[in-house]
């Protein structure tokens, strides 16, 4: 179970190994951005790792990443059709995003890395573990963010824009409302992926020293 | 030979398959798609020119490639679809002429800049400006929201000018456009006889009576000469202030010079506060009008003028 | 020629790619340590864009409309990238091994570059006709090699200068993001 929580924060594949970044400074506006995009991708993850993991055995080795692209970019374009006719307040909040998922170095890092070498079952796991510790990495910079900027927490549900909850944290006077643009999505992202660099040292040297 | 034409085959298979999965997708979505696409529009559309009942799309040329769509209300009028980069990123809004070339709806559809700045162009406050407007006529952009007002305004001369020629209407460009006015909000009352103004007295300077009118001339000191530290020569308010000595209450007070701070102190030239003491009795001690935020110090000159005409009589 | 000066300042500078669409990032943070690998990156992604720019336009004006297979336009799109950054490491290879070493693994990765395929789609959904996409698809990349070089020169005096040991590395280049786009920022409404 340690190991499972390790994996999530020091492994995290948003603010430990820096992949996905571009997705993760662009969206995490607010909350419901960051839940429409974490759920997406965790979706196409587990789906892509499956059908890949099926057709390991029968994928020529030199065309294997063409071949991957195209499932990945197929269940991007389907997951982005639907998301245009039943979600649509999503479609406009991502806007390119949903498309670009496509280049999310997550899930084609994750193909290459797992899905094509391992079972089924294994690699629906290992996208769901991936695509979790995402959807933590979006969830906590869009939190930090939507908070600093504008004091409130809301979600909104996408399918037919309804208001789910909405909560004021912080007085209308404190809002930073830098936080809401690229200065503040920069800065978030480096504060959080400092913090993680130093779980990480700190959790190296009690290793280190448990080895003596 | 023989093993690239297998990785060409499969890879065309994987791609003809990926093909079929997304033409069902897409045979399932699209529809939905479409009518969510015109069904936005549509309700934009009947709201600017309720008595129509057909509208269709027309085919369009533009230059400036800030038109998206141009729809016909039949009988009524056309609207644009219009799409510019505001501050920080696009804008969307529908903006609808009517037949006797008058702008008759403005509408935002799209606008994701910094709210309370960039925002306000989507607000009441800016279409206002908008509608009522001549397909001829000049607009001012928002003092404060620059970028995001000027990108919008830009898109609306892009629909008058297609507009325009679509008419035959010349527009010789003219047209200047008429300032916005400044949102004026009241605050807190202040009484015109109290500790608030009994520092610095107001100057009466003339007086002059005409029937049962009285009119005085007073100069009271404002911000200019009582608190702004950078002022390099303060000058003082100079009020006309008129009474109607028979009902003993006030007729009107107005401006005569003002020197405080402009688009500031000069929100208490206008209506909304000089409205306020007609009428006040001058024998009312409670007698107050309510200070225009963000301009206190000039509302209260205006009240320390009528003070001192009350302290004479 | 107004609208097209106006088009390639925006997508250049303005609505710089790196810091006010964050796209890019993945090989920004690995590639823009060096001055060096940084130049011959930013060249290799301007080349990269303008061709795959020029063949999915045609692409998908002169097949995939007329078929009205337009939702095929993410895979074929991505197809296209995919082929054209292989033919590049082939030529690259060939005519110039010491660039083709020097970029490393980051040549195969510009085809994950978000900036690619962004570019590609961006030309189809901004309706822009032939001159414009060419603009576009020059402004977008050098906007990219603009921030490369300028962070490859700042990162380099930053890689030997004391820093908190946490922040070592990408997170100080994050913060070096930040400041860069507070400055850029300022350019808003130029055009």
């Amino acid at each position: 179970m340690k190991k499972f929580f390790t994996g999530l924060i020091l492994d995290n594949p948003v603010f430990g190994l820096f992949l996905g970044i571009c997705s993760t400074l662009a969206i995490t506006i607010n909350l419901n951005n960051a839940l429409g995009m974490g759920i997406s991708v965790i979706l196409i993850l587990i789906a892509s790792n499956v059908i890949i993991s099926a057709i390991r055995k029968i994928t020529p080795d030199e065309i294997r990443i063409p071949v991957y692209i195209v499932v990945i970019a197929t269940l991007v374009k389907a997951v982005e059709l639907l998301i245009k006719a039943y979600a649509p307040a999503i479609d406009v909040a991502l806007g390119v995003f949903i498309p670009l998922i496509v280049v999310n170095c997550i899930i084609l890092g994750r193909a290459e890395a797992f899905a094509s070498k391992n079972g089924i079952l294994a690699s629906a796991w290992d996208g769901f573990t991936m695509g979790l510790g995402y959807i933590i990495g979006l969830v906590a910079m869009s939190l930090i963010r939507e908070i600093l900027a504008t004091g409130i927490v809301e979600m909104v549900n996408p399918f037919n824009d309804a208001l789910i909850f909405s909560i004021r944290l912080v007085p209308a006077e404190f809002s930073i409302s830098m936080f809401s643009q690229p200065v503040g999505a920069f800065l978030t992202f480096a504060v959080l992926a400092a913090g993680v660099a130093a779980v990480r040292d700190k959790v190296e040297a009690q290793t280190k020293k448990e080895a003596k | 030979m023989k093993k690239a034409l297998y990785l060409a085959a499969f890879l065309a298979l994987t791609s003809a398959l990926a093909g079929a999965v997304l033409a069902g997708v897409n045979s399932l979505t699209a529809p939905i798609i479409n009518d969510r696409a015109i069904a936005a529009v549509k309700a934009t559309l009947q709201e600017f020119f309720p008595q129509a009942d057909e509208f269709s799309e027309l085919d369009f040329e533009d230059e400036t490639g800030l038109i998206v769509n141009v729809y016909e209300a039949k009988d009524a009028g056309y609207a644009y679809n219009v799409k510019v980069q505001g501050y920080k990123d696009v804008i969307t809004f529908v903006v609808a002429f009517s037949e006797d070339a008058k702008i008759v709806g403005f509408k935002v559809t799209f606008i994701n800049d910094t709210p309370g700045i960039g925002s306000r162009v989507g607000e009441d406050e800016f279409s206002n400006v908008v509608v009522g407007k001549g397909s001829t006529d000049a607009i001012a952009t928002l003092s404060g929201a620059t970028v995001s007002s000027s990108s919008v305004v830009k898109g609306i001369n892009a629909a008058k000018a297609h507009f325009n020629a679509m008419k035959g209407i010349k527009d010789d460009g003219t047209s200047v456009p008429d300032p916005v006015e400044p949102v004026i909000n009241l605050g807190e009352p202040v009484v015109i006889v109290s500790d608030a103004t009994s520092t610095s007295p107001a100057e009466i300077l003339e007086k002059t009576t005409d029937g049962n009118i009285t009119t005085y001339r007073v100069s009271a000191k404002g911000y200019a000469m009582l608190e702004d530290d950078h002022s390099e020569d303060p000058k003082p308010n100079v009020y006309v202030i008129k009474i109607d000595d028979t009902a003993n209450t006030v007729v009107s007070v107005a401006y005569e010079t003002f020197s405080d701070t402009k688009n500031i102190g000069d929100k208490t030239n206008s209506d909304t506060f000089l409205k306020q003491f007609e009428g006040l009795s001058l024998s009312d001690a409670e007698a107050s009008v309510d200070v225009v935020t963000g301009a206190t110090y000039t509302s209260i000159s205006a009240a320390r003028a009528l003070r001192a005409v009350i302290e004479s009589r | 020629m107004d609208k097209l000066f106006a088009l390639f300042m925006t997508a250049f500078l303005i609505n710089n790619i790196i810091l006010t669409k964050f796209l890019g990032m993945c090989p920004f943070l690995g590639v823009s340590r060096q001055r060096s690998s940084a130049i011959g990156m930013g060249l290799a992604v301007i080349f990269v864009i303008l061709g795959a720019s020029i063949f999915t336009y045609v692409l998908y004006y002169s097949v995939l409309v007329p078929l009205e297979l337009e939702y095929m336009d993410l895979i074929t799109f991505i197809l296209v990238i995919a082929a054209f950054v292989q033919f590049v490491e082939l030529v690259l290879k060939k005519y110039s091994p010491a660039l083709y070493k020097a970029l490393g693994i980051y040549l195969p990765l510009i085809t994950t570059n978000c900036v690619v395929l962004y570019v590609t789609l961006e030309n189809i959904t901004n309706k822009f006709d032939f001159l414009e996409m060419i603009v576009y698809s020059i402004a977008v990349p050098a906007g990219f090699a603009l921030m490369l070089f300028i962070f490859s020169t700042i990162r380099e005096r930053l890689d030997i200068a004391t820093t908190p040991k946490p922040f070592r590395g990408n997170a100080l280049a994050l913060v070096l993001a930040a400041i860069m786009a507070l400055a850029f920022s300022g350019l808003a409404g130029l055009v």
